[in-house]
């Protein structure tokens, strides 16, 4: 009577051990998958590791991962594992199609832009496409595009909370503070592990002037970002809005001891601009001290914020202050002087933004924004402008001069530099008289007169 | 596929024609990277009346009663926004004057009275003058003064004795140049603006006098907003597309002017050689010796753009030092929408602070003064962070509502576009009472519900109307009848109110500073020129002392620099609330001080 029993289990045994790290690979997988679908990207990165650790999925694991690795930013390893996924068999279009994507999301819509289309007549993984597509409608500033691909995107995936968190985003730039919360609230009630879009619920309720409100948003979205970083800045700005200066402290102390990660991963996947990334701690420190009239210690802080971040013109009035604060009145005078001239050239920005509402193909302001930016407030953001002049005139020889000088002062900061600054030099007539398009190299970067 | 995805799809392939082409501008880059992030768009939303959200309230002991009655029949300021223009020049509104025109020893109430469109011409609607009779209700004697002639669309209402007769002379400002009434002493008014060469073709808002150049003669500061015109109007839109107010960003900013006073009743325009910077937008201007050196200098509230903080050489000669000093832009270098302006010492410590009452989205800016008008911007640590982001401020004055010995803040508020984005068009007023100088906290006054009503707040100006040694308020609203409040706080304080006679400089003693020394510390007042939003108080000076501090002595730093000490036996009174009449005394012979007997 035993023997057959004994076979059965013997025989489960078998395809335990035959199919069980399968089986748990793909329901790890599967975990991982919906941890992306919730932005949980650290559960994500984990049930991907632990499907790893299972078994090999082949194709569909290192897909998965590429897509996770693709969404965080992370070409570089989006790359090989779409690679690994290629060589496991994956339909080269779909390869294909996560690469547009990852151009879309990275500013670069031609390859989508072609082929949208097609793509969601086919209506596989859309909402990946929609997402891509938003992303980069924002980086080139095609607003309008933005919110109608995410009407249309919220009609068909109503539980997706990602349109909610983006159509946030916009409606914070009308100064629709209240609206965007609620945006942000819906992506939080879909997909109560979106750290970001806590996060972000968390600067408009800042901004509503409501900083208890605030810090309870900046302590759910903390554990559910993947770097602890934002959330702890987050925090300890509201406390020193509310005069708690010592809590601000310990977070941001908190903030110090984290364990140090990819800070403007941290802060991208937070939704906020990478560039201060690195000064984020620093800055509301200083902030912090500056709140307390500790101005000796605010000073230090709020160097180091520059020394990361030298664009960080309000950061150079703050420091402005804690020099004069301390009688420091001539150091102090110089730091005004570079906030007012950065001020100046935003103001003239703003006026040429509005002109382009009238005539968005005005090439020359375009190239002026673009400089001001690369000069005065965020090089990423400058080079973005003036790769819109690019699309209207690729021949356009102040923008090549200018990014060829810009690629050439910062190579030492991407080896892909190089390369680009030789790209542009030699769009570059000869006979062609070089502008007055310099990039400044001297940011004052600790916050010191460089002038 | 679903509908909606066939329509991704054909949306696809539009968009995939005119790649490149759609780019519209983006606000995005302006959150992420910062530029032009101040700007703040005058937008749309609830256009009906609507709460403002009171924040958490402080108890008080002030309690108001509505007095508004006593106005009678006063016109309302009038706008003209139901031609349907939705010019910027609608925004302004009109102040109010609080002065005692005919020395019959009660204060009495002037309004400016706005304007019309006609087709595109502007028309100016009457001044009012209200004089108050005997047993506080006040007569509209608008007529029997002279002062009822139709001039220019008109905003301000800036009062001082300019020509040193003993009697108050208005000026009104507006759009496309300014009037000026002098007080002949007879009860009537004549208009001497272009005699006495005032003129003043630009858009005015506020204005403020005082003796910049110390000849004892009283100089005019004159804000200017922005260049609109009928040739410059141009089509702005609110929410949902509809047509609504441009922002003052749309307009460049036009330069104040000063008026040099040349001691016979003439002026000149000075703005040259005075030193002013260009292109403010100004809306606020305040005078007072801010750094304490003896001259008077001026701070200016700018619509969008950096206030001015001018600093007076002693010359004459104003240096711009708003972002130096601190008290140009908030903590974070922006540029406010500024429009009132408060002078009071927040903090007890006996330097001269500065409020700026802003536009939605921003906090007050409080500016500690640490002394030589080094400024901080300190509204965190005071709480005006916790008022919530719906209040588009304007008028606001100092005063000691509750006798405690610090000076609270009262505001009044309302928006300046027709369809309101993120807050209510109409909206209730702010008393802000100051916790010891550590925190300026709302409450809601007991006696009327006026603070819990909306309205289309402008000016406001405040003075012991019924002479009870309390101040009281009163407001001018557009297209809403002005508001009389009387302050019936049942409070245990006492009250001094000292009204300056100078001498050897202005007689109005603008310029003047006085402390009230008490065993309970020093408190600091100043006769400031011009202050609040478009509008006028009352120039006496007015204490309140807790009833258990001693007077010690008040010091009278007069504009000229002579300094006044009246010792403690030349105050000492039975009464709790008192007013006292103070003549400038001189090297030799020292202040005159009669007590004028007060209602109660």
């Amino acid at each position: 009577m035993l023997y057959p029993v004994g076979g059965v289990l013997l025989l489960a045994l078998a395809v335990g051990v035959i199919w069980g790290p399968r089986f748990l690979a793909r329901l790890a997988l599967w975990q991982g998958e919906n941890a992306v679908r919730s932005h949980d990207w650290r559960s994500a990165e984990l049930w991907f590791a632990r499907a790893c650790s299972f078994h090999s999925l082949g194709g569909e694991s290192a897909f998965a991962w590429a897509r996770l690795n693709r969404r965080l930013g992370r070409f570089d390893v989006m790359s090989e594992a779409l690679q690994d996924a290629a060589d496991a068999g994956t339909a080269p279009q779909t390869i294909e199609r996560e690469v547009w994507l990852a151009e879309a999301q990275s500013g670069r819509m031609q390859n989508l832009d072609a082929r949208l289309g097609d793509l969601l007549i086919a209506g596989e993984d859309l909402p990946a496409i929609c997402e891509a597509y938003v992303l980069g409608c924002l980086l080139n500033y095609r607003l309008d595009d933005a919110l109608r691909l995410l009407d249309l995107w919220q009609a068909d995936f109503p539980d997706d909370p990602q349109p909610h968190y983006l159509r946030g985003r916009l409606t914070e730039h009308s100064a629709d503070f209240e609206g965007a919360a609620d945006e942000y609230r819906q992506a939080i009630r879909l997909a109560p592990g979106h750290g970001a879009a806590a996060f972000n619920l968390g600067r408009a309720l800042v901004a509503l002037q409501k900083p208890e409100d605030a810090l309870q948003a900046y302590e759910q979205a903390t554990p559910l970002l993947c770097d602890l970083q934002p959330g702890l800045v987050g925090q300890a700005h509201c406390l020193r809005l509310l005069g708690r200066i010592d809590d601000a402290r310990e977070r941001l102390d908190a903030a110090l001891d984290s364990p140090e990660q990819d800070i403007e991963l941290a802060w991208r996947l937070a939704g906020e601009p990478v560039d201060s990334a690195p000064s984020r701690v620093a800055a509301e420190y200083g902030h912090v001290e500056l709140a307390a009239e500790n101005y000796p210690a605010a000073e230090d802080w709020l160097r180091k914020a520059l020394n990361a971040d030298p664009f960080a013109w309000r950061t150079r009035y703050s420091l402005a202050t804690a020099l004069r604060q301390q009688g420091k009145t001539d150091e102090a005078a110089k730091q005004i002087q570079r906030v007012e001239a950065t001020k100046q050239a935003l103001e003239e920005c703003d006026r040429m933004i509005v002109g382009l509402r009238r005539q968005p193909a005005d090439v020359e302001a375009r190239f002026t924004i673009g400089k001001t930016f690369l000069q005065h407030v965020s090089p990423k953001q400058g080079v973005i402008w003036l790769r819109s002049v690019l699309d209207l005139d690729p021949d356009h020889q102040a923008t090549h001069r200018l990014l060829a000088d810009y690629y050439e002062s910062h190579r030492e900061e991407n080896p892909e530099f190089a390369e680009l600054a030789a790209r542009h030099r030699q769009q570059i007539r000869p006979d062609e008289a070089p502008d007055d398009v310099t990039v400044e190299n001297g940011t004052g970067k600790d916050g010191t007169d460089d002038e | 596929m679903s509908r909606s995805r066939m329509a991704l799809a054909r949306m696809a392939r539009t968009m995939s024609r005119d790649t490149g082409r759609t780019a519209t501008v983006l606000a995005l880059t302006l959150l992420l990277a910062g530029c032009g992030s101040e700007t703040v768009p005058r937008g749309s939303g609830p256009s009906e009346v609507a709460s403002t959200g009171a924040a958490d309230t402080v108890a008080t002991t002030v309690r108001f009663s509505d007095e508004t009655s006593r106005l009678g029949s006063v016109s309302p300021y009038e706008n003209g926004e139901q031609a349907g223009r939705n010019a910027i020049v609608e925004s302004l509104g009109g102040g109010v004057g609080v002065f005692d025109f005919d020395r019959d020893g009660r204060l009495d109430l002037c309004f400016s009275g706005g304007g019309l469109f006609e087709g595109d011409s502007l028309i100016g609607l009457p001044t009012s003058l209200l004089r108050q009779k005997s047993e506080g209700a006040f007569a509209d004697v608008s007529a029997a003064a002279r002062i009822d002639v139709p001039g220019r669309y008109s905003h301000g209402v800036s009062v001082a004795d300019y020509d040193d007769d003993g009697f108050s002379d208005v000026l009104i400002t507006g759009y496309g140049g300014v009037a000026l009434w002098r007080n002949l002493g007879d009860g009537t008014f004549e208009q001497v603006a272009e005699s006495a060469g005032l003129i003043d073709p630009s858009w005015s808002s506020s204005a403020g006098w005082g003796d910049l150049d110390g000849d004892g003669n009283l100089d005019l500061y004159i804000a200017h907003y922005v260049d609109w015109s009928f040739e410059n109007d141009p089509v702005c839109y609110g929410p949902g597309g509809k047509p609504d107010v441009c922002a003052p960003r749309d307009f460049n900013g036009l330069k104040d002017a000063v008026f040099s006073g040349n001691g016979d009743g003439t002026f000149r325009n000075a703005s040259d050689e005075v030193g002013l910077v260009p292109e403010g937008k100004g809306l606020g201007v305040l005078l007072a010796d801010l750094d304490h050196s003896g001259s008077l200098d001026v701070y200016v509230a700018n619509d969008t753009t950096n206030n001015f903080l001018y600093l007076n050489d002693g010359q004459g000669r104003l240096q711009e030092q708003g972002v130096l000093s601190g008290a140009a832009v908030d903590a974070m270098a922006n540029a406010n929408g500024s429009m009132g302006l408060v002078l009071t010492d927040f903090n007890l410590d006996g330097h001269p602070d500065l409020l700026v009452a802003n536009y939605e989205d921003e906090n007050f800016a409080l500016y500690r003064n640490d002394g030589d008008a080094n400024f901080l911007h300190v509204s965190t640590q005071a709480g005006l962070n916790l008022l919530g982001t719906v209040f588009v401020a304007f008028g606001c004055v100092p005063g000691d509502f509750d006798l405690d010995g610090d000076e609270d803040i009262a505001v009044t508020n309302g928006h300046v576009v027709h369809i309101p984005r993120n807050a209510p068009l109409r909206q209730q007023p702010l008393l802000l009472v100051n916790e010891s100088g550590e925190r300026l906290s709302r409450t809601m006054p007991a006696g009327s519900d006026y603070f819990e009503r909306q309205h289309a707040g402008r000016g406001l100006a405040t003075g012991d109307i019924n002479r009870d040694g309390r101040l009281d308020l009163v407001f001018s609203n557009t297209r809403e009848a002005p508001a009389l409040l009387l302050n019936e706080s049942p409070s245990a304080g006492d009250s001094l109110q000292l009204r300056l006679v100078g001498r050897e400089g202005n007689r109005s003693a603008i310029g003047a500073r006085v402390e009230l020394v008490t065993s309970a510390g020093t408190l600091l007042r100043h006769v400031a020129g011009g202050g609040s939003y478009l509008s006028t108080s009352d120039l006496t000076v007015h204490f309140g002392k807790p009833a258990s501090a001693d007077i010690d002595d008040v010091v009278i730093h007069w504009p000229g620099g002579h300094v006044d000490t009246i010792p403690a036996d030349a105050l000492d009174s039975e009464s709790s609330h008192r007013m006292l009449v103070i003549v400038e005394g001189t090297d030799d012979r020292p202040a005159e001080v009669v007590e004028v007997p007060l209602a109660r």
